[in-house]
């Protein structure tokens, strides 16, 4: 009788330590329900603890949506549990994979949703911060969950593989982790991903790794699908320039007007070029141009200014070198020619003092114009107020 | 050196003085050829300051059309800085430096004219037509507001319009069902930046945010005349309208160079999705693709696209949605800008349809598109549909004017119209295919669902969000360096310019026949389209219901639609289609209409459906069935609107239990008790040439025309008495109606009583003559009050309706949730001031003079003949009721006036119904004191006795 009583007794303590942890999954579920999620988490980790209930679909399922609700539950301090969302989205991958035609994947790839959507914010979110481990984290998270989203709702709210591997490969160039990087970009690019920013990062990429030739082919790629994409022409006039070649810049400078004929850059870097390779005419019509869009763009009036000074000193300078005969011939009209560039020159130059006014470099060229027009009151006064700024600390 | 240069500037003086010719330079003459449809125009440019001007002549009616568009609109503002184009649109009528304030309504009513602004992402156009011998009138006012408005733009104007159009935004947005899916959809289809990715009307916050010098600084930049365009259309001599414009156009000066705006083309890198909620019953999804931009050569095979895809019963969308019963209604079409397109599917599914749901059905149409191949017959339908349409846009001096303008600032010149023509005629079944391979198979989109609130779910406070609140906008270098100078003349220009004396006013020739079955008939020739119109009316309609039956004329006339013996719904459309003609029967509140519009080579086959559609309707039982659940669900659906709410309870507490207080599409109740037996048996009994009549305007002359309806006279007349209504019911003590619309941002206000029978020449007229200054007119006591002085509203009127059965007087409009009782306490006040002290002196020469003049607008476009035509025709009135009608205003005094307000505007029976959202305005309304606050369920109507006898 003793002997019955006692494995009777046992048999019930090992019946209801059985049925505690089914009991521990139940209450759970009970206070999610209630929308109770901190009482839910003391039940469910129980239950996640325990080696009967560790890998049970329903306690997985439950244990997602304990902690996506405490994660969405806005009387719970986040900082809490932070990382509610990464057990949330393992637990509900784990609740289909461990039972995939079970009774409560239904309900799990419904929830997954939710979690998705929550991980990708929260890596998106980590990205921003530049805490790059954790956002690469959560979209590997995501990348799981997108294998059981078989009706494609988490596509729905735009969480879809293309948008997370876009992450991925920003946050990959970010921690130099090239190829994984390049790993993401070219699968976007075989899958026809709509976007030209992929064909610049891997362009950078590239570059990087010192690979200027597939730098350029990646940019010319993406100028095939994106001809007006004004980004990858910059992209791409940033690559010549640095690498010196002018005489390629200024038919690309050419190209992108076409496409921009408004961009005050292109039109400045465009006289630019023309001056370095000394195509003067043609660099006075670039700044011209590029004042014309854009009259506050001082170095193009300190530029032009220049390329006129320039071009008076030079007649200045033939003259001087004339003979008699040759100067009674002409002299006196290339004197006149002297002193219209001069005066331009004033003109660009005040023009600059305008937007700049204690800018001592356009000052002192402006004295200099002066003084070259034989205008020594006006120089006299333009050194004076030179005086003035640099004894008030200006430089 | 000095005497040298005065001698030149008298000379410049008498060279100018001699001939304006100097200042015009023509840029191009446009004749019409024969057969051909080209509008006819001269083009010139004022070199002083690169003012564009159009002119084309239609003398046709004694009218003119003034045109100024500048081109900037939304598109042209800065992240941060939404709303300016369009809060300038505002500005530009609240006076300028010669133009006192509120006084630009004033004078162009006064002359009889119509007047507005518009603004959109790509432009602003301001505009008035007016009769033809105010045409100076019409060139001062809007180069005063070119040249001189800044000098009268202050902070308290500024203020209250700033209030006015953020009224504007909640009454017509964010009040309105989907009315923020547009501004969600820009957000996510464009770019941060991109200059179409906030909305023209702004955000509210960058609204709150601007001052008045950004938006001083905004109109310099911009509003310039070499920035515009002025186009003159109508009764005019090009001559005078050059000398007229270089005098008050000549002046002004130059504005900053503006040069072209330039973005790339839009990309999606994927399907992007958006899901929101809103006060709406039907849930709606969207697809949009970006898509190509107005006037590319794309745009008309796209267009034909979007029709075979989204537009009428034989569309892909129609039969995958409507016709099996998942969707009220779909839609398709490409909304073209200058900067882009976005080719748009959309479906307002039933309530029970799963989104998901909808998307994939969708993408299996436009599978379906892509595996089908495209009729012969169906491109005959889509040319003739549309050059049908496009045909009949010609038909008025505004629209003539809103395609040259229009077409000046997308292509720098205007719509050659036969250019357009032969373009639609021109597209090939092979350019629809590629048109879908180009911009829609395979192609990303925005899918954006709209879903309603849960039952108890509240909408937060904002449910516009503005992406770029915290964005620095970085356009100082745009706005640097800019300063207004006045103008300087050599005239006086504040002198408000005299007219020239009025043109003759000719009523439309007219003739008169009736057929031995009792049809009368009245008709009219004009051939300034080649397009005829014909309003057939069959008396009775609503009225002919009982409580148990409403909607059964409504329904009736539907399903009168819905297919005949010979087609189908689908094959009645499509014949329709290929002739480019249409035919609607549409059940109203005392008359079933059937308008019939077609080209004039095309009238005897329309007639001969017609003929079939009248005398053989199908009556199909599956038809019935959608019919009708198309008609519960919106009968379901009108709640989320709120201005037809109010008018709905306002109707059935004036009229009571009889059948005007019911709505004209029934109730739940009574349209759910129908069948289509109760349809066969409404169309057998009261569809009769008996009650009948017919007005015919058009290409088309007498002789032909009554030829053409001889088909009628096979009709067979039945006898149809139509009920009066002889007494309504009484509202003794003053109680204020409240409907709740939980989450409205705006509260509609009507008041209301009783009113009486139409009568062309006696008391109905003249409480109308009396109501102009007090709620008939922008400028009427109650407008000037609610929507000017204190920027509650974006516009409120008040009015008397009538017909063969008594009407009503009613007043209201739309009003901000927070100044509800406000609003509501100065419409009572300015009802019971215009009543108790009656008319002033300047009020009555401003009634009469705008009522008087504006006559010379009433005859122009072929719907404005037939109305005309139809009043004379219903009522029986003298084909001289018009000079009778002027006659009276002519000499009607002050004290008449007063005694007709004392009469009419007796607060006695008055009603008044509020509909907002109770939690926000009971309170507030109940501490007014009017009386007590009553709250009503729009969906029960008021059981009201009836013991107020009516004459």
């Amino acid at each position: 009788m003793k002997k019955v009583f006692f494995l009777i007794a046992l048999s019930f303590v090992s019946f209801s330590q059985t049925f505690a942890q089914p009991f521990n999954v139940e209450s759970a579920a009970g206070f999610v329900k209630k929308k109770n999620f901190k009482k839910a988490k003391e039940f469910i980790d129980k239950a996640f603890e325990n080696p009967q209930t560790a890998n049970d679909a329903r306690m997985w399922l439950n244990r997602g949506k304990t902690y996506i609700g405490l994660w969405n539950d806005t009387s719970v301090n986040r900082a809490d549990y932070p990382n509610a969302i990464e057990i949330a989205c393992v637990s509900l991958v784990n609740c289909i994979e461990v039972e995939p035609k079970g009774r409560f994947v239904e309900e799990a790839r419904f929830e997954l949703v939710n979690a998705g959507v929550a991980a990708f914010n929260f890596g998106v979110d980590a990205y921003a911060k530049g805490d790059y481990t954790k956002a690469m984290k959560h979209y590997d998270l995501i990348m799981k969950m997108i294998i059981h989203d078989t009706q494609g709702n988490l596509k729905r709210n735009n969480v879809s593989t293309s948008i997370v591997n876009q992450y991925i490969g920003y946050a990959s160039v970010d921690m130099k982790d090239y190829p994984k990087a390049i790993a993401s970009f070219e699968k976007l690019i075989n899958e026809n991903y709509n976007d030209p920013n992929i064909y610049i990062s891997m362009s950078r990429i590239y570059l990087e790794k010192g690979d200027t030739t597939k730098a350029l082919e990646f940019i010319a790629q993406g100028r095939g699908l994106y001809e007006d994409n004004r980004a990858l022409v910059t992209e791409e006039i940033k690559i010549y320039l640095n690498s010196g070649k002018t005489d390629v810049l200024i038919k690309k400078f050419q190209d992108a007007l076409k496409l921009d004929p408004d961009n005050v850059t292109f039109n400045y870097f465009m006289a630019v070029l023309f001056e370095q390779s000394n195509k003067v005419d043609e660099a006075i019509a670039a700044y011209q141009n590029t004042l014309k869009i854009d009259n506050s763009y001082i170095d193009a009036h300190t530029g032009l200014a220049t390329l006129y000074f320039n071009k008076g000193a030079e007649i200045d300078k033939k003259i001087k070198n004339m003979d008699l005969k040759e100067y009674a011939k002409v002299g006196e009209k290339m004197e006149k020619e002297s002193v219209d560039y001069l005066n331009k020159a004033l003109e660009a130059f005040k023009a600059a003092r305008d937007i700049k006014p204690k800018d001592l470099s356009v000052l002192k060229n402006i004295k200099i114009i002066y003084v070259a027009l034989r205008q020594g009151e006006e120089a006299k006064k333009i050194d004076q107020e030179m005086k003035d700024i640099i004894a008030s600390g200006g430089k | 050196m000095r005497q040298l240069l005065s001698l030149i500037v008298t000379s410049a003086i008498i060279l100018s003085a001699s001939t304006s010719k100097a200042q015009w330079k023509l840029i191009e003459k446009v004749t019409t050829q024969p057969g051909k449809a080209s509008i006819a125009y001269e083009k010139w440019e004022l070199e002083s300051n690169g003012l564009i001007l159009y002119i084309h002549e239609d003398h046709s009616d004694p009218i003119v059309h003034v045109d100024v568009t500048y081109h900037v609109g939304s598109n042209r503002e800065s992240l941060g800085k939404s709303g300016f184009a369009h809060f300038f649109e505002h500005m530009m009528f609240q006076g300028s430096y010669n133009v006192g304030d509120e006084m630009h309504f004033k004078y162009i009513s006064e002359a009889g004219g119509t007047l507005n602004g518009t603004t959109n992402r790509d432009r602003t156009n301001y505009f008035e037509t007016l009769p033809s011998n105010q045409l100076e009138l019409g060139l001062w006012l809007e180069a005063d507001r070119m040249g001189f408005l800044l000098d009268s733009v202050t902070t308290p104007k500024f203020e209250v319009q700033r209030s006015t159009v953020k009224n504007e935004k909640g009454q017509n947005v964010e009040n309105q069902p989907y009315g923020l899916s547009e501004e969600v959809k820009d957000q996510n289809l464009y770019p941060q930046g991109h200059p179409y990715s906030w909305p023209t009307i702004g955000y509210v916050d960058d609204l709150d945010r601007v001052s008045v010098d950004d938006l001083k600084n905004f109109f310099m930049r911009w509003y310039g005349p070499n920035n515009a365009s002025l186009t003159v259309v109508g009764d005019v001599d090009p001559e005078e309208v050059k000398s007229l414009a270089y005098k008050y156009y000549g002046n002004i000066p130059r504005g900053p160079e503006v040069r072209k705006l330039r973005v790339e083309r839009v990309t999606l890198p994927i399907d992007r999705y958006i899901n929101i909620k809103d006060q709406v019953f039907f849930p709606l999804t969207s697809m949009v693709f970006p898509s190509t931009p107005s006037l590319s050569k794309d745009e008309y095979a796209v267009d034909f696209l979007a029709t075979l895809l989204g537009d009428g019963n034989n569309s892909l969308l129609y039969k995958e949605f409507v016709k099996k019963d998942s969707a009220i209604q779909v839609v398709a079409y490409n909304y073209a800008s200058e900067l882009s397109g976005e080719f748009t599917i959309q479906v307002y599914a039933y309530p029970n349809v799963n989104s998901k749901t909808v998307e994939e059905k969708i993408r299996k149409v436009l599978d379906d598109f892509d595996k089908m191949e495209i009729t012969d017959e169906q491109l005959q339908a889509l040319k003739a549909k549309t050059l049908k349409g496009v045909t009949s846009f010609t038909e008025t001096v505004s629209n003539k004017a809103t395609l040259i303008a229009t077409g000046h600032y997308l292509q720098d010149k205007p719509f050659d119209f036969q250019v357009e023509i032969d373009k639609i005629n021109a597209v090939t079944k092979q350019d629809i295919k590629m048109a879908f391979a180009k911009y829609i198979k395979g192609k990303n989109a925005i899918i954006m669902n709209v879903l309603p609130y849960g039952p108890d779910e509240k909408a937060p406070a904002n449910r516009s969000n503005n992406p770029n609140k915290n964005v620095k906008s970085n356009d100082e270098a745009v706005y640097a360096n800019l300063s207004y100078k006045r103008p300087v003349d050599n005239f006086d220009r504040s002198k408000k310019p005299q007219a020239k004396a009025p043109k003759l006013v000719t009523v439309p020739d007219y003739y008169e026949a009736s057929l031995p079955n009792g049809v009368g008939i009245i008709g009219t020739f004009t051939n300034e389209t080649p397009i005829v119109t014909f309003v057939l009316s069959i008396k009775g309609g609503h009225m002919l219901e009982t409580e148990s039956n409403v909607g059964l004329s409504a329904l009736t006339a539907a399903m009168m639609n819905e297919g005949t013996k010979k087609y189908t719904a689908e094959q009645l459309e499509f014949e329709l289609d290929k002739l480019g003609s249409s035919i609607t029967f549409f059940g109203g509140s005392d008359a079933t209409l059937v308008n019939v519009s077609c080209m004039n080579d095309k009238v005897n086959e329309t007639m001969a459906i017609l003929e079939e559609m009248l005398y053989n309707p199908r009556f199909d039982e599956e038809e019935f069935k959608k019919v009708k659940k198309q008609t519960l669900q919106a009968i379901k659906s009108e709640k989320t609107n709120a201005s037809g709410t109010a008018d709905k309870v306002l109707n059935n507490l004036v009229y009571g239990n009889s059948i005007m207080g019911l709505p004209v599409n029934g109730t739940e109740k009574s349209v759910g008790s129908l069948s289509l037996k109760d349809v066969r048996d409404f169309y057998e009994k009261y569809y009769s040439p008996s009650v009948s009549s017919l007005v015919i305007v058009g290409d088309i002359k007498k002789e032909a025309s009554l030829t053409s309806i001889d088909f009628l006279k096979k009709w067979s007349a039945k006898s149809v008495v139509i009920p009066n209504i002889t007494s309504a019911p009484a509202h003794p003590t003053p109680t204020i109606y409240l409907v709740d619309k939980m989450n409205a941002s705006q509260s509609e206000i009507r008041l209301g009583k009783i009113g009486r029978k139409y009568d062309a020449t006696g008391d109905h007229f003249k409480s109308n003559v009396m109501n102009f200054s007090l709620g008939g007119a922008f400028n009427s006591r109650l407008n000037i009050n609610i929507r000017e002085t204190n920027g509650w509203s974006y516009g409120v009127r008040s009015g008397f309706s009538a017909s063969e059965f008594p009407g009503k007087f009613s007043a209201g409009g739309g009003v901000r949730r927070s100044a509800t009782d406000s609003a509501l306490r100065e419409f009572l006040k300015e009802i019971k001031d215009f009543r108790d002290k009656g008319i002033s002196d300047d009020e009555l020469t401003f009634t009469k003079a705008s009522i008087l003049s504006s006559d010379a607008r009433n005859y122009e476009a072929g719907f404005q003949k037939a109305s005309y035509l139809s009043t004379i025709q219903r009522y029986k009135l003298p084909g001289d009721y018009k000079d009778q009608q002027k006659r009276i205003i002519t000499n009607m005094t002050k004290e008449e006036i007063n005694a007709i307000a004392k009469r009419d505007l007796d607060p006695a029976n008055m009603v008044v119904v509020v509909v907002g959202d109770k939690f926000f305005i009971k309170k507030s309304l109940e501490k007014m004191g009017y009386g007590k606050v009553v709250e009503v369920d729009s969906d029960k109507p008021l059981k009201l006795p009836s013991t107020l006898e009516l004459k």
